[in-house]
């Protein structure tokens, strides 16, 4: 492969995927090329960073989700309700 | 009820961990984010409904973010007709490698990554919002998901050859839009020593 060619493989190498045997041609070009290791390397290292941006706001927001577990969280029990009494009072 | 006791509290022990990457992706997916909660909780809630179909020891995430992807494009086509608003999104360059990345910018992210970090929020909104829904799906489901390619084709019911040739073109879009609106490595560099000369600075 010539420089053209691997780098068209970059998006693959960095995200681990595609074949083996072609990881093995890409390595083998960048241990000869200097100037492809660098470039690999650039790439590697702004994306990296673009990633880092996106999820450093991968928390979750406390009443976000307070919202929905309270929708999907289990429903009082019926022996629960009957004790509250039918409108959901204590002493109805 | 007991059933709906139990798919509850299993439901909500799957979905712990993903609840970060989850509203990242839904955030940074929406056109409008003050729909964020709604359309989380629509999401959810249809996973949810449909969780008896969910089978114990696949991929829950894949699964779960499916969902979320669906009710963001629905919520992203009713804002685009509400709106009438015409998102400036240039055609599919097919073919087109990564583009040459400035030496300078490199370097500034290279060696001053928190200036940096701390800058380009604003212009990566403003590139994530210009791909096409395709290209934004396949982008933030590697970044903030990270599933593998063939988990994304599965999510979005597309080929591989598809997942792979759409995030080729959304990083390169991010990144030339970056470099048009992102600064100039002359305002890197300004930003990186205001960083210095902060206490604790880089």
């Amino acid at each position: 492969m010539n420089c053209q060619q691997v780098r068209r493989h970059w998006d693959l190498f960095h995200d681990s995927e595609g074949e083996a045997d072609l990881h093995w041609q890409v390595n083998e070009h960048l241990r000869q090329c200097p100037d492809c290791a660098e470039w690999f390397a650039r790439q590697s290292a702004l994306e990296e960073t673009l990633v880092q941006v996106l999820q450093a706001e991968a928390v979750p927001t406390g009443a976000v989700w307070e919202r929905i577990e309270r929708e999907l969280a289990p429903v009082p029990s019926v022996s629960r309700r009957v004790e509250a009494g039918c409108c959901g009072e204590e002493r109805c | 009820m007991a059933a709906r006791d139990e798919k509850s509290t299993r439901f909500l022990l799957h979905l712990k961990p993903l609840q970060g990457a989850g509203e990242a992706f839904c955030r940074r997916s929406l056109y409008e984010t003050e729909l964020l909660e709604d359309v989380l909780q629509e999401a959810l809630m249809r996973a949810f409904r449909d969780f008896g179909l969910f089978e114990e020891g696949t991929a829950f995430r894949a699964w779960v973010f499916r969902y979320v992807h669906l009710c963001v494009l629905e919520a992203n086509r009713r804002s685009r007709t509400r709106r009438q608003e015409v998102l400036d999104v240039e055609p599919a360059v097919e073919g087109e490698g990564l583009p040459e990345p400035d030496d300078e910018l490199s370097q500034w992210l290279l060696h001053a990554p928190d200036s940096v970090l701390d800058q380009c929020e604003q212009a990566l909104r403003g590139a994530i919002v210009r791909l096409s829904d395709l290209e934004r799906g396949v982008l933030l489901l590697r970044a903030l998901g990270e599933f593998r390619y063939r988990e994304i084709a599965d999510i979005l019911g597309i080929p591989m050859g598809t997942v792979m040739s759409a995030l080729s073109r959304a990083r390169w879009r991010v990144r030339q839009h970056l470099a048009e609106t992102g600064g100039t490595a002359d305002a890197w560099a300004s930003r990186s020593d205001r960083a210095r000369e902060r206490p604790g600075g880089a």
